[in-house]
C-alpha cells in the first residue's frame, strides 16, 4: 500500500509553485496539505454501524512577513484556487524587515507507517464480523452487563509539507479498538473501557478474553467502590496515570509557545532541578508504532527524541518554528496542527517517563498504607501556576504492603508539579503506552498523542 | 455540487433513502501575544455529508435497511467511487427500518446568527481587539498574555429523498483569553475559553473585569481544607454537569438498554430533599450554543420538556432510535433548560460553616454514565459563616451528580452559559473536598 497517489504528487507540485510565488514577495513561505480518511465501526447487542470518517482535506498557505504569520486555509485544493490564494495573500499582506524562519536542510522524502495487519487490505465485512464476535464474547461475561458496545476506527492521515528546501509526504495509519462495559446493579450504572490505540493496523482489534474479563471485573468493582477519604497518600500510579502526569506536568508546561505569552513557569527553571533525580521524561515523535508518532512535524522538521527532564533537571523544551526563532531555543519536532484549518502550535507527541529499575511488587510492598491507581483517564495542565490534575477511574487500597479488596472511585491527584515529581522515590521497570487519547491546547486544537511510562511511587494529594 | 449529488443518489437504485447536509463554513481568526499580533488566518471549507439507506432482508426474509454516512469535500476526485463504497458499507449490517423526516413540519422562525460575523468579520475582529485593550487598560496591574478569537459562520442546506429542502445559517465565536496579574512580588494568570453563539452574546468589558478579578485573586488564593461541605457550581460547567441526565433520557441509550430512566418514573433513586429537577431541551434559545432551526436529520427546533419535577416525561431522540422505541422523534437535544430555583444567589452561600463556589475547574468532565464528577479548583471561593470570602485555587472537588441532585438548591437568578439556560448557581449539599 506504500504508493504515493497521483493527486499527492500534483499537490506537491502545486504547493511548491505556490511557495515559490509567495517567496517573491515575502521572506518566508510554507505550505501544508492535510487529509484524513478511514472508517469508524460500532457494534452493540442490538445495533451495528459503519461510517466513513469525514475526509477533512485542505491546504494552508503560510507566509511570514518579517513580523507575523498570515495564513489562508481552504478545502478547495484545486490548482487554480491555490493560485488565487497566492494572489490574495500577496495583495493583503505587506512585507516588513525582520528575521525569517530557516527552511532547514534540503530534504525530499516520502514516509509510510507500518501495519502488521493493514486494514486497507482487509474487507470491511471481515472487520465487522470480528468486532461482532468480540462484542458477543464480551456480552456473555457478566450478568451485570447492561450494554457492551465495541468501537473501532482506522484513520489514515496524509500530510504534504513544502518550503523552499523541503518536499515531504507522510501517510500514517492510526487504529483504535475500544470495548466498553456498562454494568448496573439496578440502582446505579458504571462504565469502564479497555482497548488501546496504535499507529498500526487491525492487530489492535485482537483483544483477548483475559483483557475483556479484567475490564468487566473492574467495571463491577466500581459498583461497590466508595469515595476516597481526601488526604495525602503514598501512591503508586500505573503507566496510564504516569502518562497523564508526564503529559500534564512537563508536557504542556514546556511547550515553548507558552513562553512567548509569559504563561510558562518553566521559563525560569531551565537547567534546574524540578523532579526527583531518578526521573527522566521524554517526548519522542519518532517512537515506532505509537499513536502520537510522525515522521516530520507540520513545519517540516524531522521527528526525533527530546529529553525534557534528565535526572530530574529540566533540560529541553518543546518548540515550533516561531518559538524557537524568537526565543533562540533549539528547534524540536513539535510543531503541530489539528488540520489545515487550524493554526500551528508547539505540541507534544509521545510523552513518557523513562524506565527505572523497581518491580511493581517491590513498590507495593514498600507501602504501609496507600493507594494503587493502575489506570489513568484525564488531566489538565497549568503552565503558569504548575498545578496539576490527574484523574484515575479508581484506586485500590494498599495495606501492609499488599493490595486489599477496597476500591475507591473516582480518584484525582492534585498538587504542585515539582512537589509531586520530587516526591517520586521508585520508578518501575516496565513501561506501557496509552494511545487512545487526543490532546488539546487548552480546550481546543486536538492532536493525536500517546502517553506512558513505568509505575511511579510518589506522595500525592488525592480526592 | 448539491445538484450533482442529488442526481447521483436519486438515480442509484441500490439506495432507498438518503439525505444530504451541505455546509459552507467561513472562519476568521486572530492571535495576539502580549499586545502583538502573532497571526491572522482565514479558513473556508465546503462539505456535503450524505446519509444513505439500502434495502436489505434478514435471514427470515424480513425487510431491513443498511445505513452509512459519507462526507464529500470540495474537489472530490471521484464521487461515484465514494458512493459505491458507501453502499457497500451500508450493506454490511441490517437494521430495523426507519424513515427520514418528510415535509410538513412547522419550522421555527429562528435565526440567531451574528450579522457582524457574517457580514464584516475582519472589522468585527478589530473591534473585539479594541474592546479588550480598552477593558484591560481599566484594570490595575493586568495585561493580556494572549488572546485568540475564532469567528465562525456556517450556511447549511438539507435535502432528503422525501422531498425535504431546508436552509439555515448559524454563527459562533470562540474566545481564548489569558490575563496576567503582576503585583510586583508575584505573577498570576486567569485563562479560559468561551464559546458563544455570536459576538452579540458576549460582553467583552464585563468578562475582562471578572477575569481580571480572578487573576488578582489567584495571587492570594490557596487550597481549601479537606473535608465535606456544600458546593455551588456555576458557569459553563453546568452544561456538562448535567450530561448524565441527557444520556439516561436519550432514546439511543434506552434502545441499547443503557438508560437508567424510564418514562413516568423518577430519575433519582430517592425523593428530592431540595429543589425538584426539571429539564427541557430548548433548541430555539437565543444565545444558546446548541440552538438550531432544524437538526441534522431535518427535525424542527423546538422546546421539549424531558424531565418534569423529577420524573422522566419522555425520551428525547432522533429518527432512528425514537422510531425503534415506538415514540415520536424529538430531534437532537438542544440547549439544557432548567427553571429558576427557590432561593436567591446570595442564599446559596448561607446556612453552613463554609460553602465552596467553583467558577472554574482546571478541567471538568463528569462521567455521563455513572454521574461521577471531579475537578481541580482553578478559580473558587470559600464563603464562611462569618461573612468572609476566601479565594481558592488548588485542591479538588469530587462527588456524584445523582447524589448531589437529591439534596440540591437552584438559584432564582438565571443565565445562559454555553448550551445551558437556567439557574446561575446549583448548590449540592455535600461534596468531597481534598485540599490542605
Amino acid at each position: 500500500m506504500n504508493v504515493i497517489p497521483d493527486y499527492i504528487q500534483q499537490i506537491k507540485d502545486d504547493l511548491a509553485e505556490a511557495v515559490d510565488a509567495l517567496e517573491k514577495h515575502f521572506p518566508f513561505a510554507q505550505a501544508l496539505f492535510t487529509e484524513q480518511d478511514g472508517i469508524a465501526m460500532h457494534v452493540t447487542a442490538k445495533d451495528a454501524g459503519i461510517a466513513s470518517i469525514p475526509p477533512r482535506r485542505g491546504v494552508v498557505l503560510s507566509v511570514f512577513n518579517g513580523v507575523s504569520y498570515s495564513e489562508l486555509a481552504t478545502s478547495d485544493t484545486r490548482s487554480d484556487n491555490l493560485k488565487t490564494l497566492v494572489e490574495r495573500l500577496k495583495n493583503a499582506v505587506s512585507s516588513e524587515p525582520g528575521d525569517s524562519p530557516s527552511p532547514g536542510d534540503v530534504l525530499h522524502a516520502d514516509y509510510f507507517s507500518d501495519c502488521k495487519e493493514d486494514p486497507r487490505t482487509m474487507s470491511n465485512r471481515d472487520k465487522l464480523d470480528h468486532l461482532k464476535a468480540l462484542q458477543q464474547r464480551l456480552s456473555g461475561m457478566s450478568s451485570k452487563l447492561v450494554s457492551a458496545p465495541v468501537r473501532y476506527s482506522e484513520r489514515i492521515d496524509r500530510r504534504v509539507y513544502v518550503n523552499r528546501s523541503k518536499q515531504l509526504f507522510q501517510e500514517l495509519v492510526n487504529t483504535i479498538c475500544v470495548p466498553v462495559a456498562i454494568v448496573s446493579d439496578g440502582k446505579s450504572s458504571k462504565v469502564y473501557h479497555s482497548g488501546n490505540g496504535i499507529q498500526g493496523g487491525f492487530e489492535m482489534a485482537r483483544i483477548s478474553d483475559d483483557e475483556l474479563a479484567t475490564m468487566v471485573a473492574n467495571a463491577e468493582k466500581l459498583l461497590t467502590a466508595r469515595h476516597v477519604e481526601p488526604g495525602t497518600y503514598d501512591v503508586i500510579g500505573g503507566p496510564a496515570l504516569a502518562g497523564v502526569i508526564a503529559h500534564e506536568a512537563f508536557g504542556h508546561g514546556v511547550e515553548a509557545d507558552m513562553f512567548l505569552k509569559n504563561r510558562a513557569m518553566a521559563a525560569d527553571y531551565l537547567n534546574k532541578q524540578v523532579a526527583s533525580s531518578i526521573v527522566d521524561l521524554i517526548d519522542n515523535p519518532a517512537l515506532p508504532g505509537s499513536s502520537g508518532s510522525y515522521f516530520f512535524d507540520d513545519e517540516g522538521y524531522p521527528a526525533s527524541e527530546t529529553k525534557i527532564l534528565q535526572n530530574g533537571i529540566l533540560k529541553r523544551v518543546l518548540t515550533d518554528q516561531r518559538s524557537a526563532m524568537l526565543l533562540n531555543l533549539p528547534r524540536t519536532a513539535n510543531a503541530r496542527r489539528q488540520s489545515f484549518a487550524h493554526k500551528v502550535y508547539a505540541r507534544m507527541s509521545n510523552t513518557y517517563f523513562a524506565r527505572g529499575n523497581s518491580s511493581l511488587e517491590d513498590m507495593i510492598a514498600s507501602i504501609d498504607y496507600g493507594l494503587y491507581m493502575p489506570d489513568g483517564s484525564n488531566g489538565m495542565e497549568d503552565p503558569k501556576g504548575w498545578g496539576i490534575q490527574a484523574e484515575a477511574p479508581f484506586a485500590i487500597e494498599i495495606r501492609n504492603g499488599k493490595l486489599t479488596d477496597n476500591i475507591f472511585s473516582p480518584a484525582v491527584i492534585t498538587g504542585f508539579v515539582p512537589d509531586l515529581l520530587k516526591s517520586i522515590t521508585m520508578v518501575g521497570d516496565t513501561i506501557g503506552f496509552m494511545g487512545l487519547g487526543t490532546c488539546q491546547k487548552g480546550h481546543k486544537e486536538q492532536v493525536k498523542v500517546a502517553i506512558g511510562g513505568p509505575a511511579l511511587k510518589m506522595i500525592a494529594r488525592v480526592g | 455540487m448539491l445538484d450533482k449529488l442529488q442526481s447521483t443518489l436519486e438515480k442509484d437504485t441500490r439506495i432507498s433513502a438518503w439525505s444530504i447536509v451541505a455546509s459552507i463554513h467561513n472562519g476568521y481568526q486572530i492571535y495576539t501575544n502580549l499586545g502583538k499580533q502573532e497571526a491572522i488566518r482565514a479558513v473556508t471549507q465546503k462539505q456535503w455529508r450524505i446519509l444513505l439507506h439500502t434495502p436489505l432482508k434478514n435471514t427470515a426474509g424480513e425487510q431491513q435497511i443498511g445505513q452509512t454516512s459519507v462526507e464529500i469535500v470540495e474537489g472530490e476526485r471521484d464521487i461515484q467511487s465514494r458512493i459505491n463504497a458507501a453502499v457497500e458499507q451500508a450493506r454490511l449490517h441490517g437494521l430495523p427500518p426507519y424513515t427520514l423526516p418528510s415535509p410538513g413540519a412547522v419550522y421555527p422562525d429562528f435565526n440567531d446568527t451574528d450579522p457582524a460575523i457574517r457580514d464584516n468579520p475582519w472589522k468585527t475582529l478589530e473591534q473585539l481587539e479594541d474592546q479588550i485593550r480598552e477593558a484591560v487598560s481599566r484594570e490595575n496591574h493586568i495585561e493580556t498574555a494572549a488572546s485568540e478569537f475564532f469567528l465562525n459562520h456556517t450556511a447549511l442546506q438539507l435535502i432528503n429523498s422525501n422531498g425535504l429542502n431546508l436552509e439555515t445559517e448559524n454563527s459562533d465565536v470562540v474566545w481564548d483569553i489569558c490575563l496576567l496579574y503582576n503585583n510586583g512580588a508575584s505573577e498570576t494568570e486567569f485563562w479560559d475559553v468561551k464559546k458563544r453563539a455570536g459576538t452579540h452574546h458576549m460582553d467583552i468589558g464585563k468578562e475582562i473585569s471578572r477575569f481580571a478579578q480572578f487573576a488578582r485573586d489567584a495571587a492570594v488564593a490557596k487550597a481549601p481544607k479537606s473535608g465535606t461541605c456544600p458546593v455551588v457550581l456555576t458557569g459553563d460547567n453546568l452544561y456538562i454537569l448535567l450530561l448524565y441526565f441527557l444520556n439516561h433520557s436519550g432514546a439511543l441509550s434506552a434502545y441499547n438498554d443503557a438508560a437508567m430512566f424510564k418514562p413516568g418514573q423518577p430519575v433519582l433513586p430517592e425523593p428530592f430533599k431540595g429543589d425538584n429537577l426539571s429539564i427541557a431541551s430548548n433548541a430555539i434559545l437565543r444565545g444558546g450554543t446548541h440552538s438550531y432551526r432544524f437538526d441534522n436529520e431535518g427535525f424542527p427546533g423546538q422546546r421539549i420538556p424531558v424531565i418534569a419535577d423529577g420524573v422522566l416525561k419522555q425520551y428525547w431522540g432522533t429518527a432512528q432510535h425514537a422510531q425503534y422505541l415506538g415514540i415520536k422523534p424529538t430531534g437532537a437535544f438542544g440547549n439544557i433548560e432548567i427553571p429558576p430555583g427557590t432561593c436567591s444567589w446570595d442564599e446559596l452561600f448561607q446556612g453552613s460553616d463554609r460553602v465552596i463556589l467553583v467558577h472554574q475547574f482546571s478541567t471538568f468532565d463528569p462521567q455521563p454514565v455513572a454521574g461521577n464528577y471531579l475537578g481541580e479548583i482553578r478559580v473558587g471561593y470559600e464563603y464562611r459563616a462569618d461573612g468572609t470570602v476566601i479565594p481558592l485555587r488548588g485542591g479538588s472537588v469530587t462527588g456524584n451528580v445523582v447524589d448531589g441532585m437529591i439534596n440540591c438548591r437552584f438559584s432564582r437568578e438565571c443565565e445562559t452559559f454555553y448550551g445551558y439556560f437556567g439557574p446561575r448557581g446549583i448548590r449540592f449539599e455535600r461534596a468531597q473536598v481534598a485540599g490542605d
